[in-house]
């Protein structure tokens, strides 16, 4: 075949596959659409439910914290990388796409609980640090909130500083940042004692109790070896969390819900009793810490927390009485609407993929042609 | 395992089962064999294209084989392959209740010898694996993406296309 032929059908070949490629794209695009469409029929569907629900007002304690005083505290924290984060979720029109894709929310903010006493000693056992944790969902998240100068020293004019110094804030001293990638699921028989490389927090690995819209974790109650269960034992920690519709749709990159990793990261096997008093008579079944409504605490290392209970700035809400008719498969939406949210994802990934091999094939065309 | 919770559950209407809300059927259409073969064959293909890489001095500590997995893509940024991601998760379950399941991996065996034998895999998975095994595989775990990472490298130019 004489060179110019032979250019000829590697040029036909290669505008094969830049065609094969394209109807990818265009096939993918499709699927991602169609996906799209049903996400937004069905939160339609579950919204009307939501605007239903009628929601009682907590007038019976003073000390009553719904959701948006957790909010309002945080709002409170100036200058703090929480504060000003909350302040740039409700003052949307500066959104920062980078900063605010990937996040989460403020870890007080992502759950609450059904009374003050679990409120108040839950977030202390946390400590302030941590309920005023970001939370975001990749390491592309965690940087962009934080950049440094190429001196080590960090940038204020970029990330979260120059958004705190765009609104006369300063972030002051440290703070957190929690990465869900963090929270690789590793098979083990057993928790492990002794300290894992890497594994930043220890994520759950096991079932979930059945038919539960709050998907709470199926983890056995402490007992005696007389197969008792310890007197004041009322739950574990974790599940107690009560996490809203949207927080509860929230799937990691592993298709992973944020009790299982987060919270689950955050407490572990944390015990909630009664009081401190049955707490330290449950003291052999004691795995993973404790606390009791009435102001004991244990730490998950075992160390006892005495003195007197010292409340902290920032606490998780307090679930309001909600009556509400829902239908019957209301939870299997809202699994439904989780489940294709991910896939969706996934899809987004794919056409990714397919318009990297494109883009690839294109330049090397070029580079033929020149 | 049931267990009570500690709110009330929603009020049912009795009468609400006309008021169920429509489920769409999209869910199924995505894991129909078809499209399953088409996205698996966007992805060997693009799996294809990634080079292993040749220069590997690296000596990773490990503990877990997924753990060694996710070391590997973060060094050298490059995704594993679905193939090598599910070995890795199988090799690790492996190891329950074995009588060394607390030893640390790296004193069983050596780190480059971990390293370098995902790295042999890593090579058959993206050279010689089929898209249409692959899409069975899929059709068998509808959670396959689980076990896709979402880690998209610059494509060096020198690469072939198949």
């Amino acid at each position: 075949m004489s060179k110019l032929n032979q250019n000829d059908a590697n040029h036909e070949s290669i505008k094969n596959e830049i065609k094969k490629h394209e109807d990818n794209l265009k096939f993918l695009n499709s699927q991602s659409n169609r996906l799209a469409e049903s996400i937004l029929d069905l939160q339609v569907s579950l919204g009307r439910y939501h605007s239903c629900s009628v929601i009682t007002p907590d007038n019976e304690s003073g000390s009553s914290n719904t959701e948006d005083d957790t909010a309002e505290q945080i709002l409170k924290k100036e200058n703090s990388a929480a504060g000003i984060f909350c302040w740039l979720k409700a003052n949307a029109q500066t959104s920062n796409l980078a900063l605010e894709k990937d996040a989460v929310g403020v870890v007080a903010t992502l759950a609450r609980v059904e009374s003050d006493e679990l409120s108040r000693i839950l977030s202390e056992y946390l400590g302030l640090q941590t309920m005023l944790a970001i939370v975001c969902s990749t390491n592309e998240g965690v940087n962009a909130l934080e950049k440094y100068n190429p001196e080590g020293t960090i940038n204020c004019n970029a990330g979260l500083h120059g958004i705190g110094s765009s609104i006369k804030r300063k972030v002051n001293g440290r703070f957190a940042v929690i990465c869900l990638e963090a929270f690789r699921q590793e098979l083990t028989s057993k928790p492990r004692k002794d300290t894992i490389h890497g594994a930043l927090f220890r994520p759950y690995v096991g079932g979930f109790v059945a038919n539960d819209p709050q998907k709470k974790l199926a983890i056995p109650k402490p007992r005696f070896p007389n197969e008792e269960c310890p007197a004041g034992f009322i739950d574990y920690a974790v599940n107690m969390l009560y996490l809203e519709s949207n927080n509860l749709s929230f799937v990691t990159s592993s298709g992973h819900g944020l009790r299982e990793t987060l919270f689950y990261g955050l407490l572990s096997g944390l015990q909630v009793y009664r009081t401190r008093n049955e707490m330290m008579s449950a003291l052999p079944c004691i795995d993973e810490g404790a606390v009791s409504l009435d102001g004991g605490m244990i730490k998950k290392n075992g160390m006892f927390v005495l003195g007197s209970r010292k409340d902290v700035e920032v606490k998780f809400g307090i679930v309001s009485g909600r009556s509400g008719v829902v239908p019957p498969n209301y939870s299997q939406a809202e699994e439904v609407v989780r489940r294709l949210k991910w896939e969706s994802t996934k899809l987004a990934e794919d056409i990714q993929r397919e318009q990297q091999l494109l883009d690839h094939l294109k330049a090397k065309s070029a580079d033929k042609v020149a | 395992m049931k267990r009570s919770s500690p709110w009330d559950e929603p009020v049912q209407n009795p009468d609400s089962s006309s008021n169920d809300i429509p489920l769409p059927i999209t869910s199924i259409d995505l894991t129909s064999q078809d499209i399953l073969i088409r996205r698996a064959e966007i992805y060997q293909e693009y799996m294809k294209q990634i080079p292993i890489p040749s220069q590997r001095g690296s000596v990773i500590p490990f503990n877990s084989w997924m753990g060694l997995g996710k070391s590997i893509k973060q060094l050298y940024g490059q995704p594993l392959h679905y193939l090598t991601n599910v070995i890795l998760k199988q090799w690790d379950q492996l190891r329950l209740n074995s009588k060394d399941e607390y030893k640390p991996l790296d004193n069983l065996i050596h780190p480059t010898k971990a390293e370098a034998t995902i790295w042999l895999m890593e090579e058959v998975h993206r050279q010689t694996s089929s898209h249409f095994q692959i899409a069975e595989l899929w059709k068998l775990d509808p959670m396959y993406n689980c076990s896709v990472d979402a880690i998209f490298p610059t494509l060096e130019k020198h690469c072939e296309t198949s």
